[in-house]
């Protein structure tokens, strides 16, 4: 269920918040019916997947309790990989394929399996959970809990990714204490902000960027078309995932819950690393955490801490898609931010801040093309019509890139105004207008799916 | 996040939290209260603005509603493309009668038959004046079995349908905001008003967007069956209609020519199936008075002729002066 859809806003949710709600009082009772309607949430999509979720729910709980009675190791680095291989068999087994038959002729026709929704997210929280637990760490969680922790729906397919530990200990709080009405408030105008970004911004670039990525898939592009997929794009994946992610943090408000941010003014930005710090915040402190630090080690040479960079980065870019455009728009920022360390180490004299932001959102900007071309040959068509090879045409939606731009670039971030918010009298009203007037154009946009759902 | 501490602001923030769900109804009941008023089709339900008609510019599948209930109409042509190049203005010289023209590209019979259903219920002959005549276009989409056409986008059946609750709600959109605004343009002069009788030239459109004249005319390549089942859902649907227009009404059913090579070669099965099909719709037009059937349908010198086609599909100006005359002749004959 998109959360962009009337089914959605008038039907799923008034339904979760009145039992929730309901059931404040009653931890255990509200807690199962937040997990029922999760795994609604989730089965809506396809209900075929749903028992890979709940399997994937016990079987790693189940290791969990297996590890504090027999104390083995093995127990849990068996489970992190059986996380791996599930993710590799559903998201890389035809990539795989494809690598095997372009390096050998040999085709293994293995079969092509469907992409659970989410999956990329919920076996990274379980990864979490027992990477934590080998490094000593010893949380214990119900069952139920732990459930909630995997399959809390405004998180459950396109993150943020939580730690266990930011999100389990707040479940069994009274959704009534302290500060509800200002936590439901804020998570009201957090859901319509990014209502507003989704369907004002990113659905009116998709409009003009998908048709432009389509057609660079088949053939040459116009000039205008190549500006206008790549510029729209870069804008696009900001907006539609920034939305996304003030959507679910905003609806978890609404539940009671804090989720950490994800966006934090990524294009307000003067390096590569500023810029990740920035971006999917919650996804880079992962790799940081569990993927960088661990192949770093304590106080690395330069050479390891390059190498370490430089895996993490095309690793990153793998988890984002299984194909060769991914694997090298990760490398790409993996040299990007490599050469910014190396800079950095031998003090070369740093551009002025203006430029130096204007070299990495370039940089960003370029590389995005390979995130979102749907082949090699499609990337570069549409570098070909940014180099002025092709007819010439017009850059569609720019008015939208350039109010997209200067929000992106000078605006307040999401987090930033709400939290900004006091109850003024005319804060409801308000929100009122905008919801309405949001409702309208809704209810007949297309609706693009989250950019971040096929990941 | 920052927490609030002082008792007035939560209490601030509590009483907004009940004042944004009413506010979100009052508004949007307003918003769709105002459309509704604004009447953006020109539907005449509910409306203040009432006879203002729809803008020119307005997609034929959003004009019909309109069109439709014109009370001065006398008669009416329904159909596709097939069917628009008959000019209401020529047949308006030959029988003094107000034709109007609700056909829409790019519909079979379902949609035309809902364009149908509406116009029937805006003239009645009980309290709103019956037609005089009613003219449909039968092209082979009435001979398939189901009746089903591709359409680019949804029909909009909310428009011609007789659920109000389906109307109002399909009403809160930007598409509605849009047209509701050009309706208000229309009102104020700002924008020109879709003529009453509803014509659009074909022609004009076809060499604006179409093929090229005689693009794909080649009389060595012939159609094959239409449906091979022998079963046609149109006819049950057109045979379901008919008892909704009134007794002293006029109905014309115009097989439409298409270019021969649209047709099969006689003595096939799939030409005995267009032959079984226009029997079926023979026998509706036996069993209620004042319906006649004109056969365009067939491979003949008219059909033959590539100067008289623009396609396979879309005859030209010398056929439709045909057709009309035609048209003016036996609704004359049959009003006496």
């Amino acid at each position: 269920m998109l959360f962009s859809t009337f089914g959605f806003i008038f039907g799923f949710l008034p339904i979760a918040l009145a039992g929730y709600w309901l059931l404040a009082r009653r931890v255990n009772a509200r807690l199962w019916f937040l997990l029922a309607i999760s795994l609604v949430f989730y089965s809506y999509w396809d209900w075929r997947f749903t028992p890979l979720l709940v399997g994937s729910i016990v079987v790693n709980w189940t290791a969990a309790q297996a590890f504090f009675v027999f104390e083995r190791r093995w127990i849990l680095i068996a489970g992190i990989a059986a996380n791996l291989i599930c993710l590799g068999i559903f998201k890389y087994l035809g990539f795989f394929e494809s690598i095997v038959f372009d390096g050998t002729g040999w085709n293994p026709s293995l079969a092509r399996l469907a992409l659970p929704l989410g999956i990329s997210f919920f076996t990274f929280h379980n990864i979490i959970y027992l990477a934590d637990l080998l490094r000593g760490r010893r949380f214990r969680y119900s069952f139920r809990d732990y459930a909630l922790y995997i399959a809390l729906f405004p998180q459950i397919l396109a993150g943020p990714l939580v730690r266990h530990r930011e999100i389990i200990p707040q479940l069994p709080m009274p959704p009534l204490r302290d500060g509800w009405e200002e936590r439901a408030g804020r998570g009201v105008a957090l859901f319509l902000m990014g209502l507003g970004k989704k369907l004002l911004i990113a659905d009116v670039l998709a409009s003009h960027v998908d048709p432009a990525f389509a057609d660079a898939a088949g053939n040459a592009i116009s000039i205008g078309g190549a500006w206008t997929a790549m510029l729209g794009f870069a804008l696009q994946v900001y907006f539609d995932f920034s939305a996304y992610s003030d959507m679910a943090i905003g609806l978890a408000l609404l539940f009671g819950f804090q989720l950490p941010y994800n966006f934090d003014a990524p294009y307000r930005t003067s390096s590569l690393h500023q810029l990740w710090r920035q971006w999917h915040m919650t996804l880079m402190r992962f790799l940081r955490d569990y993927l960088f630090l661990p192949l770093a080690g304590h106080r690395p040479s330069e050479l390891r801490h390059l190498w370490a960079l430089f895996a993490t980065m095309v690793l990153a870019g793998l988890w984002h898609g299984a194909g060769w455009t991914f694997v090298i728009w990760g490398a790409l920022h993996g040299a990007g931010m490599s050469l910014e360390v190396i800079w950095r180490h031998r003090r070369w004299p740093m551009p002025p801040t203006i430029v130096a932001g204007f070299l990495t959102m370039s940089f960003w900007t370029v590389a995005a093309v390979l995130f979102r071309a749907p082949s090699m040959q499609a990337a570069f068509n549409v570098f070909s019509g940014i180099a002025g090879h092709g007819p010439s045409g017009p850059v569609l939606g720019w008015r939208t890139m350039i109010i997209g731009a200067a929000l992106a670039m000078i605006g307040p971030t999401s987090q930033d105004l709400v939290n900004r918010l006091r109850p003024w009298h005319w804060l409801a009203p308000a929100g009122a207008v905008a919801t309405v007037a949001l409702l309208i154009k809704m209810a007949d946009s297309p609706s693009y799916e989250f950019i971040y759902f096929h990941f | 996040m920052s927490s609030s501490t002082s008792t007035s602001e939560r209490a601030a923030w509590r009483r907004a939290l009940w004042v944004y769900p009413v506010a979100c109804l009052a508004l949007a009941a307003l918003a769709l209260a105002l459309i509704v008023v604004i009447d953006p089709y020109d539907t005449g339900r509910f409306t203040l603005l009432d006879g203002y008609g729809v803008p020119a510019a307005f997609g034929q599948r959003l004009t019909a509603a309109s069109l439709g209930r014109e009370p001065d109409t006398d008669a009416a042509i329904i159909g596709n493309s097939t069917i628009q190049l008959l000019d209401p203005a020529r047949l308006l010289e030959q029988t003094n009668w107000r034709f109007v023209s609700l056909a829409m590209t790019l519909t079979g019979p379902i949609e035309q038959l809902a364009v149908a259903r509406w116009l029937a219920r805006h003239h009645d002959g009980k309290r709103k004046p019956a037609l005089k005549a009613l003219v449909i276009g039968l092209d082979k989409t009435w001979c398939q079995a189901d009746g089903k056409i591709d359409t680019p986008q949804p029909f909009p059946h909310w428009l011609y349908g007789d659920n109000t609750l389906d109307y109002v709600a399909a009403l809160f959109n930007m598409r509605s905001v849009n047209a509701g605004i050009r309706k208000l343009k229309v009102i104020s002069g700002a924008e020109p008003r879709l003529r009453p009788d509803g014509y659009r030239n074909l022609e004009l459109l076809l060499a604006a967007d179409g093929p090229a004249v005689g693009a794909d005319l080649d009389l060595s390549v012939h159609a094959t069956a239409a449906s091979g089942t022998g079963n046609f859902a149109a006819v049950r649907m057109l045979s379901e209609f008919v008892p909704m227009v009134p007794a002293t009404t006029v109905v014309v059913l115009v097989f439409v020519p298409h270019y021969a090579a649209d047709l099969p070669l006689s003595d096939t099965a799939a030409s005995r199936e267009i032959d079984q099909c226009k029997a079926a719709y023979g026998e509706i037009a036996a069993n209620r008075p004042n319906t006649v059937i004109l056969d365009y349908l067939k491979t003949d010198g008219l059909t033959s002729d590539r100067g008289n086609f623009w396609d396979r599909l879309h005859y030209r100006m010398p056929i439709a002066r045909l057709i009309e005359t035609d048209i003016a002749a036996v609704v004359r004959g049959a009003h006496g």
